[in-house]
């Protein structure tokens, strides 16, 4: 895991989303709920900077939704060294 | 394009008429008719404060321009815009000359009416922070979107102007941006986006009470697709 992210959300995407997602809970957590790795959804940020905080050693800055990738699978996302070479050297 | 005589016609009307609802009234049937590149200027004369702030221009200099009034209305609000701007703008050696020309060139051709007005916007007579408030209510009558959320998105900005602008040309949701700061309400950088995965994602409080809000967001670690759940739910 790299981050959270509840910004750039519309009350429609809302609405699909928790539909969505319910349909693969495989657990609930406390507040939080677990669920199948299949969503892919496209985030804009302004960065990245190391963080001790997230097992994945990077935390995102500015992160925002921007839409749902139905077009794409969980295998090809984006990956944790995609991220990385973002932080600064 | 909205003559100047009109936004002066409606200001006259709110200031002669004691009825709230009259008042919002006006002003709504004013915005609804304006170009969308007029609502942030309009906004700002009706209010007394023109968008561009503090213009320069004394209460000598304004009254000291004296020009036989125009007998048919022709300027435009957006023609009061830009020459603000320009008055604004000058600076220097000579610009008091400059200022004078320029404020000539408008009133020339302002009506009786329309040059009182542009006068008292000149020098502040016009401000009065009251008409905020029918304006809020005004905006959302015209734009059809909720006063609540037009009130949120003025106390977050503190800008008037913006946010006739925004609840016009974006509806709803341009406004409730305004708490995100989301791209409606400032320009950011053009950024980079990735794909991520979705991992899990937590229960919203307050308006997104009942959904799932909080997205956990996972990378793919290297070639091989393996999303681990990384355990600890700790907040952000």
């Amino acid at each position: 895991m790299v981050g959270k992210c509840f910004k750039g959300l519309t009350d429609v995407l809302l609405e699909w989303q928790t539909k969505e997602l319910l349909a693969r809970e495989t657990d609930r957590r406390g507040i939080a709920v677990v669920v199948r790795p299949e969503l892919v959804v496209e985030i804009a940020l302004d960065g990245v900077q190391a963080s001790t905080r997230y097992p994945g050693g990077v935390a995102l800055r500015f992160a925002r939704v921007k839409r749902y990738r139905p077009d794409k699978s969980a295998a090809e996302a984006d990956t944790i060294d995609d991220l990385r070479a973002l932080l600064a050297p | 394009m909205t003559l100047l005589a009109d936004l002066v016609a409606a200001s006259r009307e709110i200031t002669d008429t004691s009825s709230r609802s009259r008042k919002v009234g006006i002003l709504a049937a004013l915005l609804a008719r304006l170009d969308p590149n007029e609502v942030a200027p309009a906004v700002g004369f009706l209010a007394g404060v023109p968008r561009q702030g503090r213009i320069g221009v004394g209460y000598s200099t304004i009254y000291g321009v004296e020009r036989a009034p125009a007998g048919a209305a022709s300027l435009t609000i957006a023609e009061l815009d830009r020459t603000i701007t320009a008055v604004q703008g000058i600076t220097g050696s000579g610009s008091a000359a400059s200022r004078r020309r320029c404020l000539g060139e408008l009133l020339g051709r302002a009506t009786e009416q329309e040059a009182d007005f542009v006068k008292r916007l000149f020098t502040g007579e016009l401000r009065q922070g009251a008409l905020a408030g029918l304006m809020v209510d005004a905006i959302a009558t015209a734009a059809g979107v909720s006063g609540a959320l037009t009130r949120r998105a003025l106390m977050l900005s503190g800008d008037l102007s913006r946010t006739a602008e925004i609840a016009i040309a974006k509806g709803e949701e341009g406004l409730r941006e305004a708490g995100r700061r989301g791209k409606a309400w400032r320009k950011v950088k053009p950024v980079r986006t990735y794909d991520l995965v979705v991992l899990g994602a937590e229960w919203g409080h307050g308006r997104r009470q009942g959904w799932l809000s909080n997205l956990y967001l996972g990378a793919r670690t290297r070639a091989r697709a393996n999303f681990r759940w990384w355990g600890s739910a700790s907040r952000g």
